[in-house]
């Protein structure tokens, strides 16, 4: 390459030193390999010898180091590998944990399913189960919304159970959801009978509890009596328990106020029994 | 300042080989690196030098790897010496000719070496496809290192620094 420093001069054709710099190297090289062609047999040469015993720090430093940047390569792609394989299986944790937790609740509903299918046989005429999706609480009323209508055969004025006792009865029943009041809602009132003995008169919701009404106040209730439906009142057959006298008190006339604490767990209905429509069904009371 | 050029290229040349070489990386050692440190050196245009650094680091090359000692340094000496010829005769600059100069040396060096290994030893002579894509890597690392060399890098982080200051 030239220089662009004008001070230096250099010189743009090879003197005779340089001349005679090269036919003595190239000499040299050609004396050297032809003592190497005569020695061939007779192992390696001193000159050999000492550049393998200079050359082998450097080589082994090299080879070491090449070798560290081979594993410094390899584990960056193990890294980057490592992280395509950390996000494909965080993907597929979540896949596995939302099927989990379908799975969970599936059988969790199987397991509610077999609870009220159990009691079938107790409850007269169940025909199927059904989910509570939402539960309306405002005021004294109790209204609730099931995920099943007149296409799965849900019929206006079925009543509602669970293995515990009387949930209500269905009041307006759409293509796929189907409105039903709870045995709670004030607007319910119920056939009842004290189971103990017999007496009949009204459940009647309070928003919260049942108050039963037209009882005597000579009857012979107490608390911890039983109430159950009577099947007088042409939606709800005989024997459903409603619930449990928590409290009488003497009313204002000839009647007993008592008390009735729901025996269904209307706070947390999951599915509930859908029961046949009772025969002697007319308008509601 | 001659024998520092000669010293830290040759060094480093048989640094690069001896790496690529243990490296799997693929092409890369197919270059040659002492080639590259001979074209470096004869760029100093000092024929007796080039000669002497071509002579040595062929040598270097033959003890570490060549299985005919004194080829290898029989024609790098001859290439330095040439390369220096070219470089002070006509105009060796810009990263095309060095990438074309050392390319052809690379052919060069390869028949050289060949027929000095069939005179002597009777190896048979061989030009394969590994040699050309040797001469064509040695030739595009040269040019590459040419323009790396010859970039003003001082003048740009100038211009990038007042650039910032505006």
């Amino acid at each position: 390459m030239r220089t662009t420093d004008p001070r230096i001069v250099l010189p743009t054709a090879p003197g005779g030193r340089a001349k005679l710099v090269l036919a003595g190297t190239l000499g040299g090289c050609l004396l050297l390999m032809s003592a190497q062609a005569r020695r061939t047999a007779m192992g390696p040469s001193l000159l050999e010898s000492i550049g393998l015993w200079l050359a082998s720090p450097v080589v082994r430093g090299t080879h070491a180091a090449s070798g560290a940047g081979r594993e410094l390569a390899g584990g960056v792609a193990s890294y980057f590998a490592a992280r395509a394989e950390n996000g494909a299986l965080h993907g597929k944790v979540d896949r596995l944990e939302r099927e989990l937790m379908t799975l969970r609740a599936q059988a969790e509903q199987v397991d509610r399913y077999r609870e009220l299918l159990r009691c079938r046989a107790e409850l007269p005429g169940a025909r199927m189960a059904a989910p509570i999706v939402s539960v309306e609480r405002r005021g004294a009323y109790r209204r609730a919304l099931l995920d099943a209508g007149s296409a799965d055969g849900v019929r206006a004025g079925s009543p509602l159970a669970v293995p515990e006792g009387l949930v209500g009865r269905i009041v307006t029943v759409g293509g796929r959801l189907s409105k039903a009041i709870l045995v709670t809602d004030a607007d319910c009132a119920v056939g009842a009978q004290v189971r103990r003995t017999g007496e009949q008169g009204v459940a009647r919701g309070q928003g919260d509890d049942i108050l039963m009404e037209y009882l005597t106040t000579l009857s012979p209730i107490q608390k911890g009596d039983i109430i159950e439906t009577a099947g007088i009142d042409g939606f709800y057959p005989r024997g459903i328990p409603i619930g449990r006298v928590v409290e009488i008190s003497r009313g204002k006339s000839l009647f007993l106020s008592v008390r009735v604490k729901p025996a269904a767990p209307l706070s947390r209905l999951g599915d509930v029994l859908i029961l046949e429509p009772s025969p002697a069904q007319g308008s509601p009371p | 300042m001659k024998t520092t050029r000669f010293l830290v290229s040759t060094f480093l040349a048989a640094l690069a080989t001896l790496f690529f070489e243990s490296s799997r990386i693929p092409l890369l050692p197919r270059v040659d690196w002492f080639l590259i440190a001979v074209a470096f050196q004869s760029t100093s245009g000092d024929f007796s030098a080039s000669t002497l650094g071509g002579a040595a680091a062929g040598l270097a090359e033959d003890i570490l790897l060549h299985p005919v000692r004194g080829a290898n340094a029989f024609s790098k000496a001859l290439l330095g010496f040439l390369l220096t010829l070219v470089s002070v005769r006509l105009v060796f600059a810009g990263a095309i000719v060095v990438a074309v100069a050392l390319g052809v040396s690379t052919v060069l060096d390869v028949v050289i070496v060949n027929l000095l290994g069939k005179l002597i030893l009777k190896t048979p002579f061989f030009f394969g496809f590994e040699d050309t894509a040797g001469a064509v890597l040695t030739g595009a690392v040269g040019g590459l290192l040419y323009l790396g060399w010859r970039f003003p890098w001082k003048e740009e982080w100038r211009r990038r620094q007042r650039r910032r200051l505006r």
